[in-house]
This record gives C-alpha cells, structure tokens and sequence, in this order.
C-alpha cells in the first residue's frame, strides 16, 4: 500500500474556514450598510408601496449569509459537520422552550409581547453555547504542536 | 473504539495539525479521534490507515463494547 506524498499539502478544512470568514465578514458589513441606509430612506417614505423593499433591503446580505454557510457546512469534515448538526438540534430545542414558555407566560398576562425580531438572535445565542458543549463533549480541540 | 493513532503519529514524528493536513480534515477531528471521543466514519478510518501505510486493524481495535452494540458513549 502506498503512502500519501511527503509533501504536506494545503489543508482544505483550513482553506474553507478562511473563505467562510471572509465572504461572511462582507456579507455582514453590506447587511449593516443596508440596515442603517433602509431606515433613513423609510424616514423620507410615507405611505408609498416603496417602503415594502425598502425595508426588506437588509434580507438580501442574510440570503446570502444563509447560503455561504450552506456551503461552508458541506465542505466541513464529518465531525465539524456532526458538531454543527447536535449545536442546531440544541438551539433548536432551546428557542422552542424558551420561546413556548415565554408564550405561555403572555397568554396568562404575567409578560408582554415577545419581540419576533429576536428569535434569531435567540437562536444564534443558542447555537454557539450548542456548538462549545458539543465540541467539548467530543473533545474536539487543538493541542499545541 | 480503541486506536493507536498516537503511537502511529510518535513513530513518524507528525504533529496533529500535520496530520490533519494529510487527511484533509481538521486538527479537532485527528484530536477527537486520537482522544477516542470520535469514532471516525469508514473512509476517513481507511484514509487513516492508507496514511500509515497499514490494515484498518492496525490502527482500530474494536473493545467488547463496539462489538456488544453497547458503547453508549455518544448516547
């Protein structure tokens, strides 16, 4: 049997997380763009059908978001994508109970309404304290060479 | 699943990271295997053994546990 070449190659998990954190880093700097630009164009709209897209302008760099993490996430290696999978179930979980307790609470009048526009971050929150607990659970971290 | 992937790498003198370069996969994922917290897939553990130039049993050596279906470690 062979062995692979002497030479060390390019690590492609490596390359994948450079580009990720690139393409992210612009995404999020176009979505801050859009957010404050759509509300000081919303300011000067009233009443006109314009302020629909207007408003939705900052969805567009989330597709996007949306989309390179897709890609990221089949480029990762079976355990970085089995430690994203168990981090998703855990802030799925978690903005499920939190959001349903919460609901539960302002239906009895004991909580006012809940910001829908925090599910999100809710659920990103979620997923990062999923993600540490899942790569601490499989050990997943670096020595030091 | 028991491994001798740390032997195997001492015997070479590569570090995780290089390792890791050579499967293409990350330095968590050579850490989590060679720390039996991670069973890997069958491909990543033929790579393995491909690497090292040896049977996939040189590098894997199941314990009773793996063989009873009772390793409830990732339960």
């Amino acid at each position: 049997m062979a062995a692979m070449s002497d030479s060390r190659p390019v690590n492609p998990q490596v390359l994948s997380k450079q580009r990720f954190g690139r393409r992210f880093a612009i995404a999020m700097a176009v979505y801050t763009i859009l957010v404050v630009t759509s509300q000081q164009i919303l300011n000067t709209l009233s009443d006109s059908i314009w302020r629909y897209p207007v408003a939705l302008l900052p969805v567009v760099p989330l597709l996007v978001v949306f989309w390179l993490f897709l890609v990221y996430l089949r480029e990762m290696d079976e355990l970085l994508r089995r430690i994203q999978f168990e981090a998703f179930g855990i802030s799925l979980g978690a903005t499920l109970i939190f959001t349903i307790t919460w609901g539960f609470l302002e239906a009895a009048d004991l909580l006012p309404n809940f910001p829908t526009i925090m599910v999100g971050p809710l659920m990103i929150f979620a997923w990062g304290i999923g993600s540490f607990i899942t790569q601490r659970h499989y050990n997943a971290v670096c020595e030091t060479d | 699943m028991r491994n001798r992937l740390r032997v195997l790498r001492a015997e070479r003198n590569w570090s995780q990271a290089e390792v890791a370069d050579r499967l293409g996969v990350s330095r968590q994922t050579v850490n989590a295997i060679e720390t039996e917290r991670y069973d890997p897939g069958i491909a990543l553990a033929f790579r393995l053994a491909h690497l090292f130039e040896c049977r996939i049993e040189d590098v894997f050596q199941p314990t009773d546990a793996d063989l009873n279906g009772t390793d409830t470690r990732n339960l």
